[in-house]
């Protein structure tokens, strides 16, 4: 039925406003909230993720900021064997439900895209990461503890690097209530041409957000 | 009602098929749009201000609606055009002497609120109020021409919208829709649709489009303007083709095409030296190479020669490197300009000019100071000899340095430490070069391991003690009173945090830490003028304009403001609805070297300058 | 193409419209029951509105959503009473109005919750503009019609509700919220096209203090000249206006034109507006699909079309658009309604049919 569909999308949308904004009658207009913070330096202890011991990889620097009252980015800065441009690094975005019935309303706009890429955004994303390297994308997927997760590697006469991304967005099984979605990126360069050597730290990788987060071995059925 | 067949549809319709139609084509859209061509000679208008002074002669025969609006909104070129037409309809016509007096039209309705809704660009209003006025006199229609121009309004406005939202196909369908919208008057709906036919991979109409405004608009400025619009999406010999022929098509008189005939090499001049800064040796063809040498020469473009002495600098060609460096820093002194004449010197392994080079400098440009490493290396335990400064040829370090091949560096710095060991002079090195190769997080580790070496290290010198050989050594002590102040290498370290940090975007952190940091005033006003300019980049993305502004005043007390900065102050002052202001800040950036950023810049401004959009 | 009876019938409107009078009620509702002469044919009347109420009014008073698992709603209760009134049945107007009444004006201020379940009463408390709008106007039309002050005072209260709570000015334009609650994004606010009930707004505006209506009237042709999407430059359902007037097609809801938007060249034509610039989206969309299987919704800008095609209440509104575009109505073929006709395409049948009379352009 056409009219059923008609107010059943309508009024949904509505009432989940309504529900939100009821008691906030005065709006202050706030454009700051919804841009990046700046970055800032944190501990490695306080990021939420634990990668496992790597000589090639330690951990150099870590970083956070906000977007909004939604998201919480992490930037971890990997040591870097190679004499390559660039920095080796994880990246998560923690995408969380608003808690706030003002946060409900002022949604800034997703700090990453999906799809995570499209071929055209993931070259040039390559290109710009691995210039004057010969790019090849994965044909299969690569599992880790958070499930499925694609990638794509970059050669030259003495090095390999790797681009891998992630989005883990199981509410059903996965995701605790407060998240939304979690997306990994992670890029590393090293010496030789040991892929599955690079990839070690992202297959052994355990993300330790204050709710946990199940891994896909967790459900049998996977 | 009917219009007449107008020849732009045939635009739409793919011209390239009809190849010798051009010209029936060029002519008849340049009078269509008004041109100033086709008009008769000697046509004038008087105009008398007061209203009711005289009564408009052959009312009711001839429709001067429109000839009051474009009277109205002061559109010469369109009012002359329109007397012409309606001279044409009836020659014993005159134009009224009453132009700006409103005047009651058709069945009793005053159309003239409707046409200064119109000239106030409220189109939607217009419709609103014409609409209210059907309702409440059903027997009344609006006049053709109001129609037209209302229609013509909606369609450049549909055609812009399609094409800011990406969706080439509604923008062709719209001009389809509307050719008249599509001229040069408005221009700027013919590029957009050009560029829509370029994004639609229709490469022929989008040549088409930008041949028939190159030849058929009148001015030579608008011209130029198209060439550099179609750079984009157009081949090289296309762009040639379209200068050539911009150049001395359907001249009009008094106008100037000798800008239009240059607009392609300089547009090629702009993207080569882009090209230029990381193109591999010999990526150039010696005849791009030459034009190229030919117009930074012409323009005395200093930035310009500095792109063609890094491009020199890389093949290791240092004395034709070296000879660009001067001339840039003969037309306008700079850090940058003096960064590579030294280490062009140092390739050519003459040190006394390096350093000579770059003295006016020293101690007030970190950027020189770091330079000057290469040619007076600073000494630890692992440098050969080990001994104070025997004469002997630049190091494997310093080569590498000099051909700016940072790669290398982090190789050589690496089997160095693993042979004998780090010093706190190698890690220093190893974090400038690190941030040459954007790992910032890395060099910033690296600066604070070579801070806590250089702690432990024997009685550190002072870091450029080499540099006595200079002469002019009377006074070395960073403690002494006087500018410039040498810094020492623990601040030399700490200067490398920060600017690591810097590139990581911890602005708070630095922000907070500047003022306790150990640095030489000279390094603190450096970090202190680059966080401004970050926080300006903020600024502007929060749209605090008045920010902006602050920021870049204060950062420009500091040091001179770069090419990103200033287009940055552009789009502030263009925020600002500081229009004309925003046109010069893009046009002197524009006039130094033309890119597309300054382009952009210097195009919008003009266009909302003269609400030619 | 306009017969001289509708000739003078427009003129006869004007008249009263300059007055200062409802238009639609003087036209629509009055003019048809003064001068059964001069109308050829009446599409809705009475024993239309017989089969209606049969069809769709429970004995308590509720329109029945028979599209949408029986519920009903504030537009419900708003489009029955009109059609009551136009139908001459003032007891079944009073059950629907006590009804509302009793179950729906439950709020507080003065405004009507907008959605009741047979299952669950009143499901939500906000409110819909365009339900509070058509139950104040139906309320006007009984008050003048059946000459009874208690109606008009009732009416009054909720256009104050209305015009306090949901009235906003932004980017130099009056517009209506769709509810009391929601609907600002920052200083963006989203709005509905088809909630420009234009009769309504402009009964609204004769009453005392009514300016701010009036407003609303000439903001809601300027909104419409501007929100124009697509190919067929048509409204969409939910659209968004930001301070500086500027226009979009709001996020967070479906981007298409479709079964709100459908309503705005009927209330358009409604209130006696005949300006075929404000039509010819709607006449073009159904002269694209031969005025047979217009597709029920159009994605904007994109342009995508559903396999759902229009049904006989929204084809009735576009043979009037096309009329009015100057397409001709013979543009659209307008099916019969069926026996098992839902609520809201029979609706808008009889609304089309209704705004063709007042207009002169009936059948």
């Amino acid at each position: 039925m056409p009219e059923t569909a008609r107010r059943a999308a309508l009024w949904a949308v509505l009432a989940a406003a309504t529900l939100l904004t009821s008691g906030c009658a005065g709006w202050v207009r706030d454009n700051l909230t919804q841009s990046p913070t700046p970055w800032r330096r944190i501990q490695p202890a306080a990021l939420p993720v634990t990668l496992g011991e790597s000589r090639d990889f330690p951990i150099v620097a870590a970083r956070m900021r906000d977007t909004g009252a939604v998201y919480k980015t992490y930037n971890v800065a990997l040591g870097n064997p190679t004499t390559l441009p660039g920095e080796n690094r994880l990246t998560i975005d923690v995408q969380t439900l608003p808690d706030s019935l003002f946060g409900a309303l002022v949604q800034p706009p997703r700090v990453f895209p999906v799809p995570l890429y499209t071929m055209e955004t993931l070259t040039v994303t390559t290109r710009r990461e691995f210039p004057d390297m010969k790019v090849k994308v994965a044909d299969a997927a690569r599992r880790n503890r958070y499930g499925d997760y694609d990638y794509a590697t970059a050669q030259d006469e003495q090095n390999t690097c790797v681009l891998a991304w992630q989005l883990i967005n199981d509410h059903k099984r996965m995701l605790p209530e407060r998240i939304e979605a979690v997306r990994v990126e992670y890029r590393v360069c090293g010496v030789g041409s040991n892929i599955r050597a690079l990839l070690a730290p992202f297959d052994g990788m355990t993300l330790t957000l204050p709710e946990t987060i199940l891994e896909a071995q967790d459900l049998g059925g996977l | 009602m009917t219009r007449p067949v107008l020849l732009p549809a045939l635009l739409l319709a793919g011209i390239a098929v009809a190849g010798g139609g051009a010209g029936v084509w060029s002519s008849a859209w340049a009078q269509s749009n008004g041109g100033a061509r086709a008009l008769a000679p000697g046509v004038k208008v008087e105009v008398a201000p007061a209203p009711g002074s005289g009564s408009a002669p052959a009312a009711g025969k001839v429709d001067e609606t429109a000839l009051r609006y474009y009277a109205r909104i002061g559109d010469g070129e369109r009012l002359e055009a329109e007397i012409a037409r309606l001279r044409a309809l009836d020659p014993s016509w005159e134009p009224p002497k009453d132009l700006f007096a409103p005047q009651p039209t058709t069945a009793g309705v005053d159309e003239s609120p409707f046409w200064t809704l119109l000239s106030a660009g409220k189109v939607a209003e217009a419709r609103a109020a014409i609409a209210e006025q059907r309702r409440k006199s059903p027997s009344w229609q609006p006049s053709d021409k109001l129609l037209q121009e209302l229609d013509l309004a909606e369609s450049a406005g549909r055609i812009r919208s399609a094409s800011d939202t990406k969706r080439w196909q509604e923008v062709v369908d719209a001009a389809a829709a509307q050719p008249e919208a599509v001229a040069c008057n408005r221009l700027d709906n013919a590029w957009r649709l050009a560029e829509a036919y370029a994004e639609l991979k229709q490469a022929d109409r989008a040549f088409d489009t930008y041949k028939t405004i190159v030849t058929t608009c009148p001015k030579a400025k608008e011209r130029r303007d198209t060439i550099f619009k179609a750079s984009r999406y157009l081949k090289p010999e296309q762009l040639r083709e379209l200068s050539a022929l911009g150049a001395t098509s359907n001249p009009a008189t008094g106008e100037d095409y000798s800008s239009v005939r240059t607009a392609e090499a300089e547009l090629e001049t702009g993207r080569l030296l882009e090209r230029l800064g990381n193109a591999k040796p010999g990526a150039l063809s010696a005849a791009d190479l030459s034009r190229v040498q030919g117009i930074v020469r012409d323009k005395q473009d200093a930035d310009g020669a500095i792109a063609l002495g890094w491009y020199f600098q890389k093949q290791k060609n240092y004395a034709e490197a070296q000879s660009w460096f001067s001339q840039a820093n003969g037309w306008a002194p700079s850090d940058k300009a003096a960064e590579g004449l030294v280490l062009a010197y140092n390739g050519l392994g003459e040190k006394a000019q390096a350093r000579a080079a770059a003295e006016p400098w020293k101690g007030k440009s970190s950027r020189i100071d770091q330079v000057l490493k290469a040619v007076d290396p600073p000494r630890g335990p692992s440098t050969p000899g080990g001994g104070r400064s025997a004469p002997q040829g630049p190091s494997e370090l310093d080569r590498a340095l000099a051909r700016h091949d940072f790669a290398g560096c982090i190789a050589i710095i690496r089997s160095s430490i693993e042979r004998s060991g780090p010093t706190a002079a190698l890690l220093q090195q190893r974090g400038w070069c690190l941030l040459e190769l954007k790992r910032p997080s890395e060099a910033e580790a690296a600066f604070v391991e070579a801070q806590a070496l250089a702690a432990r290290e024997p009685a550190p010198k002072p870091a450029k003690g080499g540099a006595s050989a200079t002469g002019k050594g009377s006074d070395r002590n960073p403690a002494a009173s006087g500018p410039p102040q040498t810094p020492t290498r623990e601040q030399e370290n700490v200067y490398g945090q920060a600017i690591a940090r810097l590139t990581t975007g911890d602005v708070t952190g630095l922000t907070r830490d500047l003022p306790r940091a150990n640095l030489t005033p000279t390094q603190k006003a450096e970090i202190r003028a680059s966080l401004m300019a970050t926080e300006a980049g903020r600024a502007l993305e929060d749209k605090r304009y008045h920010d902006v502004l602050r920021l870049l005043d204060a950062r420009r007390e500091i040091e001179p403001e770069p090419r990103n900065l200033g287009i940055l102050r552009g789009w502030a002052l263009y925020n600002l609805m500081r229009y004309d202001e925003a046109y010069a800040q893009f046009k002197s950036i524009d006039d130094r070297l033309s890119t597309e950023d300054s382009r952009e810049g210097v195009s919008t401004a003009w266009k909302t300058i003269y609400h030619d959009w | 193409m306009t017969s001289p009876a509708g000739t003078s019938r427009r003129d006869m409107l004007t008249g009263a419209a300059s007055l200062g009078l409802a238009a639609f009620g003087l036209t629509a509702f009055g003019l048809t029951a003064a001068l059964p002469g001069t109308v050829r044919a009446a599409p809705y009347d009475g024993n239309a509105w017989r089969r209606y109420a049969e069809r769709f009014l429970l004995p308590e008073g509720r329109i029945v959503d028979t599209g949408n698992k029986g519920i009903s709603h504030s537009e419900g209760q708003g489009y029955g009473m009109l059609l009551a009134v136009a139908g001459g049945d003032r007891a079944a107007f009073d059950r629907l109005w006590g009804w509302t009444q009793r179950v729906l004006m439950v709020r507080g201020d003065g405004l009507v919750a907008w959605r009741w379940t047979p299952d669950g009463g009143v499901a939500d408390r906000n409110n819909a503009s365009d339900g509070d709008m058509l139950i104040a106007w139906a309320l006007l039309r009984a008050a003048e019609t059946w000459q009874a002050e208690a109606y008009r005072t009732a009416a009054i209260a909720i256009v104050k509700a209305l015009a306090s709570g949901l009235l906003v000015e932004q980017g130099g334009l009056t517009v209506v919220l769709p509810g009391r609650d929601g609907f600002r994004k920052g200083d963006t606010l989203v709005l509905n096209p088809s909630y420009w009930i234009f009769p309504a707004i402009r009964a609204f505006a004769a009453l005392p203090g009514g300016e701010r209506w009036g407003k609303l009237s000439d903001s809601g042709l300027v909104l419409l000249s501007k929100a124009r999407f697509g190919g067929f430059q048509l409204p969409p359902d939910w659209m968004t206006l930001d301070a500086s007037g500027t226009v979009g097609i709001a996020e967070g809801f479906k981007k298409q034109y479709g079964y709100d938007a459908v309503r705005v060249p009927l209330y358009l034509a409604l209130d006696g507006y005949r300006d075929p610039y404000y039509f010819r989206p709607f006449s073009t969309l159904a002269a694209k699909y031969g005025g047979k299987a217009v597709p029920a919704t159009v994605s904007l800008p994109g342009g995508t079309t559903t396999q759902v095609a229009a049904s006989v209440g929204m084809l009735a509104v576009y043979r009037l658009a096309c009329q009015l575009a100057g397409a001709g109505g013979e543009a659209v073929t307008v099916p019969p309604l069926a026996p098992d006709e839902d609520y809201y395409s029979t609706t808008l049948a009889h609304l089309s049919a209704l705004a063709a009379q007042s207009l002169g352009i009936a059948p």
